[in-house]
């Protein structure tokens, strides 16, 4: 899932490689550059905010369980034992 | 399916949706041809950046509005699930608003020969950018939660009010912003058919993407109380 948006990023890197190709004139690269970082930015943009989003997740659900396992040391030796039991 | 999936379920829709609107927006859609000076198109394949320029505005306005809805249920049930609504609302409205923003001065620089006018549209967006940033801003600053949500609603409802007069900023004030082209003041289209097809796609599919974050960060609200909740217990 976390893939999704640097593998969208190549494919447009491809087109714009193959739009870049196809534009002889200097005047219409320079509007082809334009267009590249305006999608880029947006997708940089939009994955660097699922990013973050992943991260505080993980950061939040880390803080939780230490907070628990001090309250009660014993439940993560029981989670552990129920895991090793399957 | 489990409510966790839900948002990876949508994000995969999206992403998918998203690469049928890349292959519209590259290889469908016509190279704007309106305006030709010295046989040259004027606009030319610059003017795809419109297809995630509108669609992010249009994400903005329906975040905002998500703010104000879950402002005001806050403010008359005090229940944190509106409140977390809300701020989910502002800081994802700031995003898009911040992508519309850059990707229309990234658009403006080819057409207008600068990034940057301060004519109506343009300054108003920077306005309503500005204090839904100074929204975030005051709910991370807030000692006291409660009286800090209860402010942030405030400003949320007030903040709102500068929506429509971003949208028709563009009707009731002389500026340098296109109009609409979505649909004519005579009515009907405006755009050329696979134009305008390919727009709705990229709506659409902006929406699905924003359901999906505004879920995933709804989590986190939810991720954030339980934290509080337990740090207290």
């Amino acid at each position: 899932m976390r893939i999704s948006a640097p593998a969208l990023g190549g494919l447009q890197a491809v087109l714009a490689g193959i739009l870049w190709a196809a534009t002889p004139e200097e005047i219409e690269r320079n509007k082809l550059l334009y267009l590249g970082a305006a999608f880029a930015i947006t997708w940089i943009a939009i994955a660097g905010y699922l990013f973050w989003l992943f991260r505080r997740q993980a950061r939040l659900e880390a803080q939780i369980q230490k907070i628990r396992a001090q309250d009660n040391p014993e439940q993560p030796k029981l989670a552990a034992d129920n895991k090793s039991r399957g | 399916m489990s409510s966790s999936r839900q948002p990876l379920a949508l994000l995969l829709l999206a992403a998918a949706g998203m690469l049928s609107g890349l292959g519209a927006v590259f290889m469908w859609a016509p190279t704007d041809c309106s305006q030709i000076i010295n046989n040259v198109c004027f606009q030319g394949t610059v003017q795809r950046i419109f297809y995630i320029h509108v669609p992010a505005a249009w994400i903005a306005y329906l975040s905002f509005s998500l703010v104000l809805v879950g402002s005001v249920a806050y403010l008359k049930t005090h229940s944190d699930q509106w409140d977390s609504l809300a701020h989910s609302g502002a800081e994802l409205g700031v995003v898009f608003t911040g992508i519309a923003l850059v990707t229309g001065m990234i658009w403006a620089k080819p057409v207008w020969g600068t990034f940057w006018q301060w004519e109506p549209r343009l300054t108003l967006t920077l306005v309503l950018f500005l204090i839904y940033v100074g929204y975030l801003s005051f709910r991370s600053t807030a000692l006291d939660e409660t009286r800090g949500a209860r402010i942030a609603a405030v400003i949320g409802i007030a903040g709102f009010s500068a929506i429509p007069l971003v949208h028709f900023s563009v009707k009731w004030w002389r500026g340098q912003h296109p109009g609409p082209v979505v649909v004519n003041p005579e009515g009907g289209a405006a755009l050329p058919p696979e134009m305008l097809a390919t727009l709705l796609l990229m709506v659409a599919v902006f929406t699905l993407l924003y359901a999906s974050l505004l879920l995933l960060r709804n989590r986190l609200g939810r991720l954030e109380k339980q934290l509080r909740t337990v740090e207290l217990a």
